[in-house]
């Protein structure tokens, strides 16, 4: 491509995107484009602005079973969601270029996602799976010398198929996670969780220089100033941990403001704990995760409070 | 930069983008520069490797334009006290509750169904089958009887349209009035 003196820096950052995502980019283009970008850097910023929007716009492939219906006016034709997408971008160029490139060639994600209260199970092309949790989102990129998954929102559990040669980095919050074959999860929400459930997953978090293993049944938390916290679960706090794979929720010790948060994000039914004592109190136990008037008349129980249900609101207040 | 810091600026960034542009035409008075300091502050924050300890990217936008205009006006050594005087009055914006926002992912959701339908035809439909649809250009090609030549062109028309739309937008996704 050689772009047209006449345009503008964001116009041709448009036209560069173009042919990057189009599947059928040369290794000239490659070098090119990894030409015009050092020239300035304002044609960094531009090109960057112009991938973040493509990539922001893939926002639209929401979920057929959740998503509103389509605006008027959209194209009339459905098809079938398709979570995998073929081929995309092949990088077939010379290692020189690529090298140069590296940082600034958007290989098209793969993007998996789950509405409300839904979890499901993901099979990726290298055989690994994913499970997400309700109001999740990764985007997958899978390259010839690396698998990148980006946890955009909620939470993933990942069974990692045996690659030395690809090693799968799970990044969320600036930390990245990085498994060879391995079986962990991460969640995002409230600072950077991290649940190794087997082998050995080598963590970075983001202003750490040291990269740190760890072993089944260690956690990871890294809240958002960016402090890290490490510890070992036992069997028991470790099914706990996972039992949002099976349709539960396993309680151990969270607020009960934390665990209606958690149910709330299964449920179109919401729960709102109206006493602020009475959010600080702990609770413990396992529940199922469609069921959150089970959960709120047991959790009265356990905490002398009192339920009271509107539509489709539970209030829990102090007796 | 990796496809994590793509994912953080266009959630967390474009979505502000009109905002934050509006205020630098208010304060800064330097409309013919806008485009480059704007492409100047998406260069600084793609460049860094760590934005995890960002928790709103709106007041990160806000700063990382106030340096870049900082080192401008003492480039230009000629002070412009009017807007200096503005500039620092900034910082009640984003110390404001309302800085905390962050468009949650319906709004987000929403945002990007009317930027793509905001798109001339072909375009749109282009858009719609490789965005909403997720199809390769060579899949959109076929099911639109076309050459992946013009889904190409089209793809870049409709960046060109899309970069425009954003920098007039507002953080809910309305155009603003008298936006092109």
């Amino acid at each position: 491509m050689t772009p047209d003196p006449a345009m503008t820096i964001d116009e041709i950052a448009a036209e560069w995107l173009a042919r990057m995502v189009s599947g059928n980019a040369s290794p000239e283009d490659r070098a090119n484009l990894a030409a015009w970008l050092e020239a300035d850097s304002r044609h960094k910023g531009a090109y960057m602005r112009a991938m973040a929007l493509w990539q922001m716009l893939n926002g639209a492939a929401q979920n057929p079973a959740v998503a509103p219906p389509l605006p008027r006016g959209w194209a009339h034709q459905r098809f079938t969601r398709r979570w995998m997408i073929g081929g995309g971008a092949a990088i077939a160029a010379s290692a020189a270029a690529v090298l140069l490139l590296r940082p600034y060639v958007l290989d098209e994600p793969q993007i998996f996602q789950t509405g409300r209260g839904e979890v499901r199970e993901f099979t990726l092309a290298d055989g690994s799976h994913i499970v997400l949790d309700s109001q999740s989102r990764v985007d997958v990129t899978m390259r010839r010398d690396a698998r990148n998954v980006a946890l955009v929102e909620g939470m993933g559990w990942f069974h990692v198929a045996k690659d030395k040669t690809r090693p799968f980095t799970v990044s969320a919050n600036g930390a990245r996670f990085v498994a060879v074959g391995t079986a962990f999860s991460v969640s995002r929400e409230g600072g950077t969780k991290i649940v190794v459930s087997e082998g050995i997953v080598r963590m970075t978090a983001a202003d750490h220089d040291r990269a740190i293993d760890l072993h089944r049944n260690e956690t990871a938390t890294i809240d958002p100033a960016g402090g890290l916290k490490l510890a070992r679960l036992s069997d028991d706090a470790m099914s706990r941990q996972m039992a949002w794979r099976e349709g539960s929720v396993g309680l151990d010790g969270e607020t009960l403001r934390e665990a209606a948060e958690s149910f709330n994000r299964y449920n179109r039914m919401q729960i709102v704990v109206a006493d602020q004592a009475l959010a600080d109190k702990r609770v413990v136990g396992w529940f199922s995760r469609n069921d959150p008037l089970g959960f709120s008349t047991a959790a009265a129980t356990m905490l002398d409070a009192k339920v009271e249900r509107q539509g489709e609101t539970i209030r829990l207040t102090k007796k | 930069m990796d496809d994590g810091v793509i994912a953080w600026i266009g959630a967390n960034l474009l979505p502000f983008e009109g905002e934050v542009r509006r205020w630098l035409r208010r304060v800064g008075k330097l409309r013919d520069q806008e485009d480059d300091i704007i492409q100047d502050a998406y260069c600084r924050i793609g460049a860094a490797q760590d934005l995890s300890h960002i928790r709103n990217g709106r007041a990160y936008f806000y700063t990382v334009l106030r340096n870049i205009m900082i080192e401008r006006f003492r480039r230009e050594k000629i002070v412009k006290f009017e807007s200096l005087a503005e500039f620092e009055s900034l910082h009640v914006i984003d110390e404001s509750p309302s800085a905390e926002r962050v468009l949650s992912g319906q709004q987000q959701y929403e945002m990007v169904c009317r930027l793509i339908e905001s798109l001339p035809d072909r375009c749109r439909e282009v858009f719609t089958m490789r965005k909403v649809h997720q199809l390769s250009q060579r899949e959109t090609a076929e099911r639109l009887g076309i050459s992946e030549n013009v889904v190409e062109k089209d793809v870049a028309r409709g960046m060109k349209l899309l970069m425009q739309a954003i920098a007039e937008m507002d953080a809910d996704g309305q155009q603003q009035e008298g936006a092109a």
